[in-house]
């Protein structure tokens, strides 16, 4: 009976508590919905009040939204407790409790991961069709804004990053050290920014965004911006050692413009730059004309495109879907002497299979381009349209153009369509033949390639390159793409897939590091990508 | 059970506080006309109508993680995600906004 009895009370409490529950959610239910909507009321009444006679839109959160540069309500708010100053340990501090103590400071923590897994192959007698993983790109910096406003430099602001590749799936080397991206210390304001450090040059930023595939095996740096055809794409740079101004945006219009100092000992920048000891200025790190092992001070080994003072600058304008860029870059006095022996410790006359004597020598390079883009719906979603076209040139004598394998115009078309969130995009990149070539090639079999017998100048280096890839947007940080491919090029050409983007290059070289004229490469890739 | 207030109450505040601060209404900025659609970030000085005033600066749906703008005149980056941004003002009338730069991916 009592056990009953027990049951019995404890089966009511907990009908009336649940009871209780319900009605006290309903109630509270039914008083927010009043106020909000009491909100939105007032909101619309203070609309009218104020002359405001178009229908009030409303967020996401149904919270009403003017388009005005003039607030509507009459009496202006207060500060709201997210931007009160914070203390840590007495400190005033922008940021929370594990930000930086330092007032009126921001730091903010990035990156890019771009990982892939290839299938290439370069068509050259001994390699056949290879898989690879590379890591392109992939990096992570912070940045640091100090706002001055609060000591009296109303609108400006010191900025500093420091950006580092990430060699992700590659044995990484100093390419990867802290500080081998973008890294500077500037400052910023109403007349824009003017920085120090290194840098992607204006004339590379100009149009970089332009290309669909950067990073990929289908990168437009084989052909754009790459003199010699091959790893480097010396006009597609990151400037170290650099100074530089970007303007604000002027209706549209900006402007940016770089100095790097070539600060050497040689007379004829075969020398590494002051601070850069182990790396010749132009090359890439570990790579393409980089000198590495290392070389003493004072032993001209900087002499594959190593050049002194550099400038590049850039001018674009973007209104409404439509772009419109024009760039520029000088390297002054650049380096060639490695493809004539001339100046080289232990080098000698490089003499052609037709009797020719190389000559290079050390000459200024240049390249200038113009590039147009228009952004619209075409229906199936947005369409982007980019075209570039480019001059480059190695300013030689009239006796060096049969070994100037640096002047050439280059062209380049892309169209990206999207649908949703996939994006289908394809490119095509043209290099002209150049006037000539200091090389000899390889013919591709295995009994005649170690012999170097192709005199390059004699044939035409001209290359075309074709692109086409999707990619799906799993958000607005991540994605996941697939591309594909080809390079054909004439006899005297040696472009290679990849260059100045993907995590290597895919050449037309043979097992002997012999280089192969002519060579069709074609990759297929699929990859991930995280932005944070 | 009803937690209802009664009217009078209602009509009581009212009288009470007839000038109570509102959160401000967000007022959009269309940046897609000189801003890539791809930029993901922007840095723009916000100028306000008096020194102790602030603005916040956010993309839609990203209000908790705007960009606070303090004084008369201020530079700092907003993170972008589409066309458009909102921004509210605290102690000011009227801004103006000049955009100095962006960043792509």
């Amino acid at each position: 009976m009592r056990k009953q009895l027990l049951a019995g009370t404890a089966l009511a409490a907990l009908g009336v508590i649940a009871f209780q529950a319900t009605a006290h959610a309903a109630t509270l239910d039914d008083v927010m919905k009043r106020l909000d909507r009491l909100e939105r009321e007032n909101a619309e009444l203070r609309a009218k009040v104020n002359g405001q006679a178009y229908m009030v839109k409303r967020d996401k959160d149904g919270k009403p939204i003017v388009q005005s540069s003039v607030v509507t309500h009459a009496k202006p708010a207060p500060s709201p407790a997210v931007v009160a100053d914070r203390t840590v340990m007495g400190i005033p501090v922008k940021a929370g409790a594990l930000g930086p103590l330092i007032d009126n400071t921001t730091v903010e923590l990035y990156g890019h991961f771009d990982l892939s897994g290839d299938l290439f192959n370069p068509s050259v007698f001994d390699q056949g069709t290879k898989f690879g993983i590379s890591s392109n790109l992939s990096y992570f910096g912070f940045r640091v804004r100090h706002n001055l406003a609060p000591y009296g430099f109303e609108g400006w602001a010191a900025v500093a990053q420091m950006e580092a590749q990430i060699d992700v799936a590659a044995a990484p080397t100093e390419r990867a050290a802290l500080g081998s991206r973008d890294s500077y210390l500037g400052l910023e304001g109403p007349w824009g920014a003017i920085k120090a450090g290194k840098s992607q040059t204006p004339y590379k930023l100009a149009t970089a965004a332009m290309d669909p595939f950067s990073g990929t095996l289908g990168d437009y740096n084989s052909i754009m911006g790459n003199t010699g055809g091959d790893n480097r794409a010396e006009f597609d740079w990151r400037m170290d050692h650099a100074v530089w101004y970007e303007s604000p945006i002027w209706n549209g219009f900006q402007f940016s413009a770089l100095f790097s100092p070539g600060q050497n000992y040689a007379q004829d920048n075969s020398d590494f730059s002051f601070g850069d000891e182990g790396q010749c200025n132009g090359a890439s790190t570990r790579g393409s004309g980089s000198n590495f092992p290392t070389i003493a001070l004072g032993a001209q080994g900087c002499n594959d495109g190593s050049f002194g003072n550099a400038y590049s600058a850039a001018a674009t304008y973007r209104n409404s879907g439509f772009t419109a860029i024009a760039a520029y870059e000088l390297h002054e006095q650049t380096n060639r002497q490695g493809d004539d022996g001339s100046g080289v410790a232990g080098g000698g006359p490089i003499i052609l299979p037709d009797g020719s004597v190389v000559s290079t020598g050390i000459h200024n390079e240049w390249a200038a381009k113009l590039g147009g883009g228009y952004h619209f719906n075409d229906g199936l979603g947005d369409l982007q349209l980019n075209a570039i076209y480019e001059w480059i040139r190695r300013d030689v004598t009239a006796l060096q153009e049969p070994f100037n394998e640096r002047s050439k115009d280059d062209m380049f078309v892309s169209a990206t369509q999207n649908i949703g969130k996939w994006s289908l995009s394809g490119s095509y990149t043209h290099a002209t033949n150049t006037p000539g070539n200091p090389a000899t090639l390889s013919i591709n079999t295995a009994a005649l390639a170690p012999a170097a017998t192709v005199q390059a100048n004699l044939f035409s280096d001209a290359a075309n390159q074709y692109a086409i890839g999707l990619r799906y947007h799993f958000s607005k940080w991540a994605s996941w793409y697939i591309v594909a491919s080809e390079l054909t090029q004439g006899q005297g050409g040696h472009y290679c897939l990849g260059a100045s983007g993907h995590g290597y290059q895919v050449c037309g070289r043979d097992a002997a590091n012999d280089t192969i004229g002519g060579a069709t490469l074609k990759a297929a890739t699929t990859g991930l990508t995280l932005d944070f | 059970m009803d937690m209802t207030p009664p009217p009078a109450y209602i009509a009581q505040a009212d009288v009470d506080q007839p000038d109570a601060p509102v959160e401000p209404t967000p007022i959009k900025i269309d940046v897609a006309k000189y801003i890539p659609d791809t930029a993901i970030t922007v840095t723009m000085i916000v100028t306000l109508d008096s020194d102790t005033a602030t603005a916040l600066v956010y993309a839609p749906g990203d209000e908790k993680h705007g960009t606070v703008f303090k004084g008369r005149r201020s530079i700092d980056v907003v993170r972008l995600d589409g066309p458009a941004l909102y921004i509210k003002l605290y102690g000011a009338a009227k801004y103006d906004i000049q955009y100095i730069t962006y960043r792509m991916p």
